[in-house]
């Protein structure tokens, strides 16, 4: 909380004070009309009678005083909005400084609309902590006190019961808050479980629709809602009546009545007279409202400030994420595109590595392979090679030069990656290809297209290669994959990473996709994740992983040689047992 | 809000909420006229000769303690009936989703509804109690207290009264001014949300081809646009409540500088000076108390407003299709419950289905006139567009055809109920969603008592025997929020299995396009080869692997059925079949390296 406030610390004090003065201020305005009051009784009990120019001045000097609050108070909520939009701002710039820097495998584990809440909600939730709720709470303690501290110095024998009426009713409104935290922590889980309901429902429609009333339970939307207002309905019914009475003890009658029937007492036990007493009650009974009013504001505040503070420190989470440490300028330069790999241990948690002790290389301009059962660490590997994510322990090298001490430009000048998520910037067609790469011409962007086999699908859109994505033209996952193949070719790494599975993401593409990713492999050093065997028959070099390690290294001929070795039992399990495909050796033979 | 609150809440809820108004309205003139009993007991004490004060005190008490009494009936009712219409919001909401059209549920809805689950309908539940209250008090108070003081001094109280449509303009221009200034700001609100999703979903891309600076730039613009939306905002708002506030004030300081000259020359009491002084700034605070709610009831009324949409969509929803009959027709034979073991065939007449009604939207579907063998599997096959899901699914009732019939054992499947639909028709979409839970809960929803042969028998079916046996747990491994623990093409095999506990005689299967799982795509279809020998099963076939199998293929080409035969036939002559499958096969023998 202190943390996230810190930027506009010193700009709230500043409004703090401003609202205190206004608030102080303000009150003593109203002090002085009290006081006509009071002047106005005594002179009707036989005081000396109240000229016109006492009237004026009176009247001046409060209208001055309130003129002054309003001043003031408008400057303090002035510096507290300001402070607060100054604030919104640098947290998102922060926050998105932050997430340009974590690792990207962060992404992929993280739901993109929970980073949306905390960059556009929750500092958006932060906006009653820091604009209002400060100010109100300042505001709500400095009337109060400042009345009592003037009644009790000038009129203490009813300024006392007043005191007693503001402490019983804050003692009451605790009274009601009392065993609230426990309640709080379950009014939160069944909340919790009605956002999780909403969510499941929402997303998983059809089959609630289709399944639950087969399934003879009660919907969980329906449920978690009639659990959420059952518990919160037994909530109610219990402090209601408690809650009632402290927002009674709160209206200014309350006040009023306890003033009055003070002076009432007082004069029924004979300790003053009637035409003495109504000059002094006259500013109590004015003044008193303010002294309870502020209880009865704080529990319609209570639930934007706890929200506000739970945004805060959601923001806070994001705001510590670790980053990717990379280095501000280049330092070192790759000698060539060989990768290589060097006792790679690697887990998105700690306790469990996907990959152990990794070992291989890939020499310039080969095509190198990785195979394995669902699971095996595949695509893992591949995240490290394009650096979604580091290593926990060994290395992973380029041209001799370990991926992490090469900055982002050098690393991905080099390394260039066809994925199977697929995300096309907004923008033109043309940008989506050109990515922003400065001196690309229409020509190089057109010859990419072609290459990638998406040209004339890009042509028969009315505005060509002008179309905006998602306004103009909206492409089919396996037109949006030759895109990246598109972009990939004009990008030119001398390294790509490619996931073969991209090659069947939508059968109508698949020939297409296919063409342009042999095309683009020709001539780089690549290593692609294989789903299928049949595809990679003739790579230089396949790498066989089994749960996360190097089982098998070799040529397809040669790794078939090894009629026990996990390649051959999965090139049996995809249907390849024996004389299947052409260049495959009848493996009686070779056995 | 109120407006919003009763729409959405309906008729039949009107009825608590008057009724707390008219108490609430008692209480604030109970309280208000406790106050006015001030004056005669002032007037008594002040003035020699006038009323027994004794008197007036016990009046002041009578009324004071009534006031108190209702007070605290009307504010513990506000909370009860708070939290009634909370319930009641949540119910009709929980109700509407039920009811929404399927083209409803896109990208973004269930972050919508869980908000509006959250977070509408609780802030709803305060209205009573910390919106209605405060909104009655501002209204009754004044109108007491300024009748009243209009009696003590008319003089003063027309001055009141002469400022009244002041601040009511005042409190409504306010309002307008910062509602226009708030719109174009939430709008940039949900321009940055957007482009933010855009900058994350993007990562990757973004870093690795130097577009990060570029982009963070342009992200950085909109969030400096966003400020800059925050300071107009604030440069209307503050003023406008400060001039309200100045204005109420000076209201309040002229009626009592006003009642104090007059005294000082004479020419009205003592008490009516007071009276000025106390009532008027209970006026005062009444009508600031009501506009310091002004902000917490325009968010009210905004997220209000929407729940209202999602109500109104899903009273659409209803309008244009024959109501299904209540009980429905006799189920056929062949459905749970009906006469097991015979085959429940499918018809197609003359269907025609496009998605909205404008004149421009497209037919997604023309003139199919179509009958699915029974038992036995059907595929549906064609160009991507070519109008296959949207056939299968108008089977499942998830659209009505907006021309001809659907039928299912010769019924129109518009007279079945949703129950009875749901005993006939099984179907596993594209986009399967698991619930969060284990795989035997996600497989159980189907047949909540089937036992454990039963369960593995399904398992196997859907070619899932492998996952159940390598998951920690088997059956009770979790699949995550969504399934998120499996990948696309698990989640669809345990809706398969799902689908094949039902026992419902038609199964509807939309395959996945995209599937890392190529190597199972064997056992699905062994497992829908075996379904098919009792069931009525239409594949929604994106890959021609597992139509060759199919008793029956009909071929789509822009929403009509362009070929229909098996895959021997089909394959034999020239046609739109042809060229798919020669397609497909030449893909299937790429290589990413040729074997020079």
């Amino acid at each position: 909380m202190r943390q996230v406030l810190g930027p506009v610390r010193g700009r709230l004090l500043t409004a703090t004070v401003l609202q205190a003065a206004g608030s102080v201020v303000g009150t003593v305005a109203l002090i002085v009309l009290a006081e006509l009051g009071a002047r106005a009784a005594d002179a009707a009990t036989g005081g000396s009678p109240v000229g016109r120019a006492e009237v004026v001045a009176s009247v001046g000097w409060a209208g001055a005083a309130l003129l002054a609050a309003a001043v003031l108070v408008g400057a303090a909520t002035t510096v507290s909005h300001l402070a607060d939009s100054d604030l919104q701002l640098s947290l998102r710039a922060r926050l998105v400084d932050r997430l340009s820097r974590v690792r990207l495998g962060w992404f992929a584990g993280t739901d993109a609309g929970r980073v949306k809440k905390a960059v556009q909600d929750d500092t958006g939730s932060m906006h009653h902590l820091v604009a209002h709720a400060l100010l109100d709470a300042v505001g709500a303690v400095t009337v109060p006190v400042t009345v009592l501290v003037y009644l009790l110095a000038t009129r203490p024998l009813l300024g006392l019961p007043l005191l007693v009426l503001v402490v019983v009713a804050v003692w009451t409104f605790q009274a009601t808050m009392r065993g609230s935290g426990q309640r709080m922590a379950e009014f939160g889980r069944r909340m919790a479980e009605l956002n999780g309901a909403a969510v499941e429902t929402v997303e998983c429609i059809d089959v609630v629709r289709l399944y639950a009333r087969r399934g003879g339970q009660a919907r969980r939307l329906e449920q978690a809602g009639e659990d959420f207002h059952g518990f919160f309905r037994s909530w109610v019914g219990q402090t209601s009546t408690t809650t009632a009475v402290a927002f009674v003890l709160a209206l200014p009658l309350t006040a009023i009545l306890v003033v009055v029937l003070t002076a009432v007492g007082l004069v029924a036990a004979g300790l003053t007279d009637v035409a003495a007493v109504v000059p002094v009650l006259v500013p109590a009974v004015v003044l008193a409202p303010l002294c309870t009013a502020p209880v009865s504001t704080v529990g319609t505040r209570l639930p934007a400030l706890r929200s506000g503070m739970a945004a805060a420190a959601s923001v806070q989470e994001v705001l510590d994420l670790p980053t990717m440490p990379t280095p501000g300028r280049a330092t070192a330069e790759p000698d060539g595109h060989g990768l290589r790999l060097e006792d790679v241990t690697f887990g998105y948690d700690a306790e469990r590595p996907v990959l152990h002790e990794v070992s291989f290389g890939c020499e310039p301009g080969t095509v190198t392979a990785v195979v394995g059962a669902s699971g095996a660490g595949k695509s893992t590997l591949a995240a490290l090679l394009a650096r979604f994510e580091d290593v926990d322990s060994g290395r992973i090298t380029l041209g001799g030069v370990d991926l992490r001490d090469l900055t982002t430009e050098q690393l991905y000048a080099r390394v260039g990656f066809v994925f199977q998520d697929v995300v096309l910037l907004r923008g033109s067609v043309h940008d989506a290809v050109a990515c922003g790469r400065p001196g690309v011409g229409r020509e190089d962007v057109v010859a990419a297209a072609r290459s990638a086999g998406i040209h004339d699908r890009v042509l028969a859109e009315p505005r060509g290669y002008d179309a905006e994505i998602g306004r103009d033209v909206e492409f089919s996952q396996g037109e949006a994959q030759r895109i990246s193949v598109a972009r990939a070719l004009l990008a030119d790494t001398p390294v790509l990473v490619l996931d073969e599975a991209t090659a069947y993401a939508d059968a109508e593409s698949e020939a297409h996709v296919q063409r342009a990713l042999s095309h683009l492999a020709r001539g780089r050093t690549v290593v692609v994740v294989a789903h299928r065997l049949s595809t990679v028959r003739h790579v230089d070099q396949i790498v066989v992983l089994d749960d996360g390690r190097v089982v098998q290294r070799g040529t397809h001929d040669e790794l078939l040689t090894d009629d026990a070795g996990r390649y051959a039992a999965l090139w049996r399990a995809h249907g390849h047992d024996g004389a299947t495909g052409a260049d495959a050796e009848p493996m009686e033979a070779r056995s | 809000m109120i407006a919003e609150m009763f729409q959405a809440l309906g008729p039949q809820h009107r009825g608590p909420v008057l009724r707390l108004v008219g108490w609430m309205v008692l209480a604030a003139g109970l309280q208000a006229g406790a106050l006015l009993c001030l004056v005669p007991l002032l007037r008594a004490v002040l003035v020699p000769s006038a009323a027994d004060p004794l008197r007036a005190l016990v009046v002041l008490i009578v009324v004071a303690l009534a006031a108190t009494a209702v007070s605290v009936l009307v504010q513990r009712g506000a909370f009860l009936v708070g939290a009634d219409i909370g319930r009641a919001l949540q119910a009709r909401l929980a109700a509407a989703v039920d009811r929404l059209p399927r083209s409803w549920f896109r990208r973004g809805r269930s972050g919508e509804v869980a908000r509006l689950a959250g977070g509408t309908v609780t802030a709803t539940m305060n209205v009573p109690a910390h919106f209605l209250r405060p909104l009655v008090t501002a209204v009754v108070a004044p109108v007491v207290l300024v009748g009243g003081l209009l009696v003590v001094d008319p003089v003063v109280g027309l001055v009141l009264l002469a400022g009244t449509p002041l601040l009511v303009a005042s409190i409504l221009l306010t309002d307008r001014m910062v509602a226009a200034a708030d719109g174009g700001r939430h709008h940039l609100a949900d321009t940055t949300a957007e482009r933010v999703l855009e900058f994350v979903r993007a990562q990757p891309v973004l870093r690795a081809f130097g577009r990060l600076s570029q982009d963070r730039g342009r992200l950085g613009d909109t969030l400096v646009a966003q400020r800059a939306a925050d300071r107009r905002l604030i440069r209307v708002a503050v003023p406008a409540v400060l001039v309200h506030e100045l204005l109420t004030t000076a209201v309040f300081l002229v009626a009592v500088g006003v009642s104090a000259v007059r005294f000082a020359d004479g020419a009205t009491g003592v008490v009516e000076l007071l009276a000025v002084l106390v009532l008027g700034l209970r006026v005062v605070d009444a009508v600031s108390a009501a506009a310091a709610l002004a902000a917490g009831m325009r968010m009210t009324r905004r997220s209000l407003a929407q729940l209202n949409e999602v109500f109104a969509a899903a009273r659409d929803a209803g309008h244009g299709q024959p109501a299904p009959a209540d009980d429905g027709v006799p189920l056929p034979d062949g459905a749970p419950g009906g006469r097991p073991g015979a085959a429940v065939p499918v018809a197609f007449q003359g269907v025609s289905h496009r998605y909205g009604d404008g004149p421009d939207a497209e037919w997604a579907v023309r003139d199919v006139d179509l009958e699915v063998s029974a038992p036995g599997m059907t595929a549906l096959v064609g160009p991507s567009g070519a109008g296959k899901t949207t056939l299968a699914m108008l089977v499942a009732r998830t659209a009505d055809a907006t021309q001809g019939v659907v039928t299912v054992a010769g019924t129109d499947v518009r007279r079945f109920s949703a129950d009875q639909l749901l005993d006939l028709v099984a179907v596993v979409p594209q986009d399967c969603v698991l619930l969060d839970g284990s795989l035997r809960h996600n497989l159980q929803v189907g047949r909540p008592r089937a036992s454990e042969a039963e369960l593995l028998d399904a398992v196997g079916q859907a070619g899932l025997t492998e996952l159940v046996a390598t998951r920690d747990g088997g059956l009770d491994a979790p699949v995550g929020p969504r399934g998120s623990m499996l990948s696309g093409g698990e989640r669809q095999r345990v809706a398969l299995a799902r689908a094949v506990l039902t026992g419902a005689p038609v199964l509807v299967l939309d395959e996945v396009t995209s599937s890392l799982d190529a190597v199972h795509d064997e056992a699905i279809t062994a497992g829908l080869r075996r379904l098919a020998e009792t069931r009525t099963v239409v594949v929604v076939a994106h890959r021609l692997r597992s139509v060759v199998e199919a008793d029956a293929v009909v071929v789509l080409e822009s929403g009509r059925v362009v070929q229909r035969g098996r895959h021997d036939e089909l394959v034999a002559v020239d046609g739109l079949y042809r060229r798919l499958w020669t397609t497909q096969q030449e893909a299937a023998g790429w290589q990413l390296v040729d074997a020079s």
